[in-house]
Parts: structure tokens; sequence; C-alpha cells
């Protein structure tokens, strides 16, 4: 098997959804010892053709979810080995995302964090239902430049405000961007917790994102 | 491979079936000893020929009930149309139905919502628009009556030319006026097929002009789509039932005229009735006493097993395209499509018979859409309920969107309108608001930006000028 097929077929996975076949490929990446942040990258071209086949209205929901889980398939082993060398993957900006406490809806959350991983951001999902404490040790962790906080409740909103009064706690305030978004969340919310973005779309908080982080 | 349509998996029936024959019986009794009024000499003659009784001084024909049933039974269930492109064929009969569309004897201004004569380029775009939309499945009698300072006798003629030129869909032609002997010859010099529409004169008589526009349709070996039109409470009684008995003596009249002249003759029935405005005296299209008459009618003629159409879900009393044109088409249509139609106009139509726009063509497109969805009804398979799968995604934090399945399915499931907005509200509101109008404009010119093509090849152009020219000559002299 030559590094050009191990790296098509870690590309063709994504575009087919198969996280079965993205965590095979992978593994045979590493077996093949290729630089794991090339495997990476060609994780990230697939999943960004699939964000923009999203964004020109080619792709649904569907396609793009589905294709976001077999990468991080295949994300996950590839980063244990760089994790195990002691290399940092940055990309664009390190970020933080995940759905605050109280809410288990996910959705909207995984849609931008596909989004960001196809613009070329290093990603880590908390998953959801977070609380504001591990918000907070997940930054310091990854030395995070955006924390980007979900919440499709009108009623778990205000954990957002949590999260960002315990980061002005922690003196990482000022480390870190912060954006908020969900069904439950407004411009004028977002300004009234004193987060620095907000945007109702996937793709908006993509470009907020290049924006507050200038890349 | 014709054309798919939409296969009726679901059905409405709003008469108790034993019932219907308190329907068909009525029909009978009216055939029988009321009659049909027949105009022409021809038909009184060979009808009597055929065993109906003739009252040639009041025109009056009774038929019956025996002739009446034999030339039922001589009806195909089904049949095909030849579409200039074999793909565009219909398959009329069963279950399998289509959409068509209305017309205007005007179009509208979008802006001023005035009506006015469209210009001969408009009316070309309009074809276009019918040829694009992907739920329009063939063409109707013509888009509008006419264009820029064409003499309205000639309408249908340059209608079909213009038909024949921009599109490669099966169309209908109204027969009238003497139209088919020329939009006949522009059909056999192109080698297409045609569906000759006639039209009956509301209470139970049939025009010698219509007789001898059935006779033509026969001889020229086209199918023939037969079309009522009373108005309840005028030409028909108030009551739907009473309404469907006196277009269906009608219907029957006509059939046992076409099957006795030639057994087989394939025969579209058309039922195109609604209840009489009792303020203005026009028809009140768009009234849901259209849709009950639809379904009593569609019910009836299921039952006898012809194919059948619909034309009041294309025609709408509101003025504009607004929320009561919506309601009125969607109600209309999808009532149409459960009971059982083989095809419907709906598309096109704005104002009653006077206004018609692409652009509403363009929104019903989204209805039929729909209503074609709606009524094709569900699978029911393994796959389908999906136990298998719910019991693997679990709870929450389980979910399906993921979920090959989901991908397999939901684009089956689903119709998404083209013109319906589906953004998040800000980014509606970012977007500028825009509405199911904003959204069809801008796809007309979307289609309107696509390059012109023309079906016809030079050769066929000029056998199509040469029939114009006759028939504008024809005209001219007629007196």
């Amino acid at each position: 098997m030559t590094a050009e097929e191990i790296l098509q077929g870690l590309g063709q996975a994504v575009t087919d959804c198969d996280p079965e076949a993205a965590a095979d490929w992978a593994r045979q990446a590493v077996d093949a010892q290729l630089d794991p942040l090339v495997a990476l990258a060609a994780l990230t071209d697939s999943i960004r053709a699939v964000g923009d086949g999203f964004a020109r209205g080619d792709l649904w929901l569907p396609d793009l979810i589905a294709a976001a889980e077999a990468m991080s398939a295949g994300t996950a082993i590839l980063e244990a080995v760089i994790a195990s060398r002691g290399v940092r993957h940055e990309g664009l900006g390190v970020v933080v995302i995940g759905t605050v406490f109280g809410d288990i809806h996910d959705i909207g959350k995984n849609m931008v964090a596909t989004l960001l991983r196809a613009a070329g951001f290093a990603v880590h999902d908390l998953g959801i239902n977070i609380k504001a404490e591990d918000f907070v040790a997940a930054v310091r962790r990854y030395d995070a430049q955006l924390l980007a906080l979900s919440a499709l409740l009108s009623t778990t909103a205000t954990e957002q405000k949590k999260v960002i009064d315990l980061l002005q706690e922690a003196g990482l305030r000022d480390r870190v961007k912060v954006i908020v978004g969900g069904g439950g969340i407004t411009r004028e919310f977002a300004a009234s917790i004193a987060a620095d973005g907000y945007d109702p779309t996937a793709p908006g908080a993509v470009k907020l994102a290049h924006a507050l982080l200038g890349v | 491979m014709a054309r798919q349509g939409f296969i009726r998996g679901t059905s409405l029936q709003i008469v108790p079936e034993d019932q219907i024959s308190a329907l068909h019986e009525g029909a009978l009794k009216v055939l029988g000893e009321t009659g049909v009024r027949f105009e022409d000499a021809w038909t009184l003659d060979f009808l009597a020929r055929q065993g109906c009784a003739v009252d040639e001084a009041a025109g009056r024909v009774r038929f019956p009930p025996e002739l009446v049933e034999d030339s039922l039974a001589q009806a195909p269930r089904s049949f095909s149309l030849a579409a200039p492109n074999p793909a565009n064929d219909l398959e009329l009969g069963g279950d399998r139905f289509y959409f068509s569309h209305s017309s205007g004897m005007q179009t509208i201004d979008l802006d001023t919502l005035e009506p006015r004569r469209p210009t001969r380029r408009e009316y070309i775009d309009c074809i276009r628009v019918l040829q694009a939309l992907p739920h329009l499945d063939h063409l109707g009698c013509y888009p509008y009556f006419g264009f820029d300072d064409m003499p309205d006798v000639v309408a249908v003629p340059e209608g079909v030319a213009l038909h024949m030129q921009y599109s490669d869909k099966h169309q209908m032609t109204a027969c009238s006026n003497d139209a088919e002997l020329f939009t006949f010859q522009m059909a056999q010099a192109l080698g297409h097929e045609i569906l000759g529409t006639i039209g009956s004169s509301p209470p139970l008589t049939w025009s010698s002009g219509a007789v001898t526009s059935a006779r033509r349709v026969v001889e020229a070996g086209y199918a023939l789509a037969t079309v009522d039109g009373a108005m309840m409470g005028g030409t028909g009684p108030a009551t739907a039932p009473g309404s469907v008995i006196v277009s269906t003596a009608e219907h029957l009249a006509m059939v046992v005229l076409v099957q006795c002249l030639h057994p087989g003759q394939r025969m579209l029935i058309g039922h195109f009735s609604a209840p009489l405005n009792m303020r203005t005296g026009s028809p009140a299209f768009g009234q849901i006493g259209a849709s009950l008459s639809n379904a009593i009618f569609n019910q009836l003629w299921r039952h006898y097993g012809l194919p059948l159409s619909n034309g009041s879900p294309g025609y709408v009393s509101a003025k504009g395209m607004e929320f009561q044109a919506g309601y009125e088409k969607g109600i209309a249509a999808i009532l149409s499509a459960l009971t059982g139609v083989s095809s419907m106009l709906l598309h096109l139509g704005v104002s009653s018979e006077l206004t018609a726009h692409p652009v509403q063509a363009i929104l019903d497109d989204d209805i039929a859409g729909m209503v074609g969805r709606f009524a094709s009804g569900e699978e029911m398979s393994q796959d389908t309920l999906a136990v298998e799968l719910i019991q693997g995604v679990g709870p929450i934090p389980g979910h399906y969107l993921s979920r090959p399945h989901t991908r397999k399915w939901w684009r089956k499931e689903q119709f998404m309108a083209a013109t319906a907005d589906s953004l998040s509200y800000a980014e509606w509101l970012e977007g500028g608001k825009k509405t199911a109008l904003d959204y069809a404009r801008a796809k007309l010119d979307a289609i309107l930006a696509e390059p012109e093509h023309r079906f016809t090849t030079p050769a066929q152009d000029a056998d199509l000028h040469r029939i114009l020219d006759e028939a504008r000559d024809y005209f001219a002299r007629r007196p």
C-alpha cells in the first residue's frame, strides 16, 4: 500500500461517511509510519470539501454530521500518535467546543465543530452537558485560543455566563475568545454576558472564528 | 420510459361505496328520460342508428342504458400519450397522476397586479418556464390566450406552434372554432401526438362545433379529452352530487358517440365544475365546493375505470400571488390527487381564467411536489419501521443524524419546496426578509438566464410557418 493510496483512502472514508474505514486507514497510516500531520490533513481536506458542499446547499446535515463522525474516528487514532510525539497540532487555531451543563443538544454544536475542522482549526469537542469548570480546565489544558459554547434552551443559556465568569476568575479570560450560539441565544444576550461573538448559523460561526483570531 | 409523475399510494373516498350506484343510476335516468341536446343533424342521425331515441325537432337524444354500459366498456382503462421526447410520454390510467397547467387571457404585472396583454417574448418565456419545471408533466392548451396584437381567432394555432418550438413535453390543444384544422396539421407535420380537447355546454348540451371537433380528433387518431363545466347553482344543480350527475350525463353521451364511431377510442374525462359566485355570477374558483364536486366525480369515474382529469385546481379567485391563491390551489390539488385524478391542471393560472404568470407556475410547482409526496403515501417495510435502528440508537445521547438510514431515507421522505423560506429567523432578517414570491421571481430569472433551446429544426419551423400562414388566411377570410 503506497502512502498516496492510504491518504486517498482516508479522504474517501470521510466522503463515504464510513467511520470504520476511516479508522482502518488511520491505523494503516500509523503502521506505514506516515507523518500523522499529513494524514490528518487528508481527513481535513476531505471534510472541507464536505463543508463546502454543505455551504453551497449540495449536501445536507446528515452528510455533514456523518462525514464528521467518520473524520473523528480517524482523527482519534492520528491525534494519539501526534500527542505521543509531543507535537502540538494547532492548525489555524485551537478551539474548545461543547454544549453547556444541563443541555444535551449537540446537533448545532457538531455542525460548528465540523465546519471549524473543515476550515483548518484544531477542534477539541468536549461533548454535551459540560460543566463550567470542565470548560475552563479544557481551555487551560489545550491552551485554547477560542472557546465555543452551545446552548439550545433558554433555560441553559445562563450557563454560558457562568463559564465566562469562571474564566475570568481563573485568570484565563484575556487569553481566550469566547463565542456563543444555539437556538436560545440572541445577539443581545451574547453582548449582555460579555461574549466576544455570536452568530446564528454554523458557517457564520466559522467566519467569526477567523475574524476573532485574525486568521 | 414515460414520465414518472406520482403513483397514488393512498386514496380518499367521500361517497360510501354503496351509494356510487345512486350517482350512476341518476346519470342513466337523465340520459334515458331527459336526454342530451345535440345541435347537428349528422349526430342525431348517427345516434338514432345506434339505438338512441331521437327527437329531431328538439335536438334531444335519449340513450338506452345498455348502449351506455356497452360504450363505457369499450373505452380503454389506460393508454399512453406520446410526447416529442419519449422521456416525457404519459401513461394515463390506474393510480399514476400528472400535473399540467391552466391558462389566462392575459398576463399580470407583478408589481401592480394589473392584467395586460402579453408580448410574444413573454409567451415564449412562459413556455420555457413550463418546460423547466420538474413537476409540470404536460402542457395545457395555452399559457395565455394570444399575444401582441394577434387576432384571438388564431391564438390556438399560434400557441401550439410555439409549444412545439420551445418544449418537448406532451401538449393538449383546444379544439374549437376550426383551430384543429391547423393544429393537427402541425402535429402531423412534426410527427407529434396531441391531445384534442372539447368542451360540453352545460346543462346537457354538446354544440355542433364540439361534435365536429370530436370527429376530427377521432379521424386524426389522437386521444380525446372531454371537459364539462357545470357551474353549481347556475348551469348545474347547486348540490355537488346533482352537478356531478349533469356532468356525468354529458360525458357519457359523448362516450357513446365516440365509442360507436371508433370503438376503443382513447378518452380522458375532464371535470371542470365550480360553484357559481352568487354575487358576481362568475365561477367561484377556489371554493371548497369545487373540490367536493371533484371528489365525487373522481370517485364515480374511478368506479367506471376511465382516466380522468380535474381542471379547477388550476383556477382560483385570488387576484394576486398571495395567501388566498396558495390555499385555494393547495387544498384543491391535494383533494384531487387523493380522490383519483390521472391528471390535473394546477400551474400558472393567477385569477380565474383572466390572468396567468410563470412566477405563479413556479410557486405551483412546489404545491405539486408537496401534493405528490403526500399522495404517494408511505412504504411499510422493515426498513421504514426502523425498529432495529431505534434499538441501536437508544435514548439520548443517541441520535439519528449520522446514521446511513437517515442518509438513505430523508430525501425520499421529505419534499423541500424550492420557493419556501427555510432559513433561520436571523438569516431571514439579514437576507432581506424574502418571501416565497421573491424566491419564485429569482427562480424565474434563473430559468430565463439559461440558453434558449429550440426543439424544432429549421425545416420543421418552415412547416409550422406555412401552416400558420394558412390558418391566418383561413380565419381572415372566414365570416
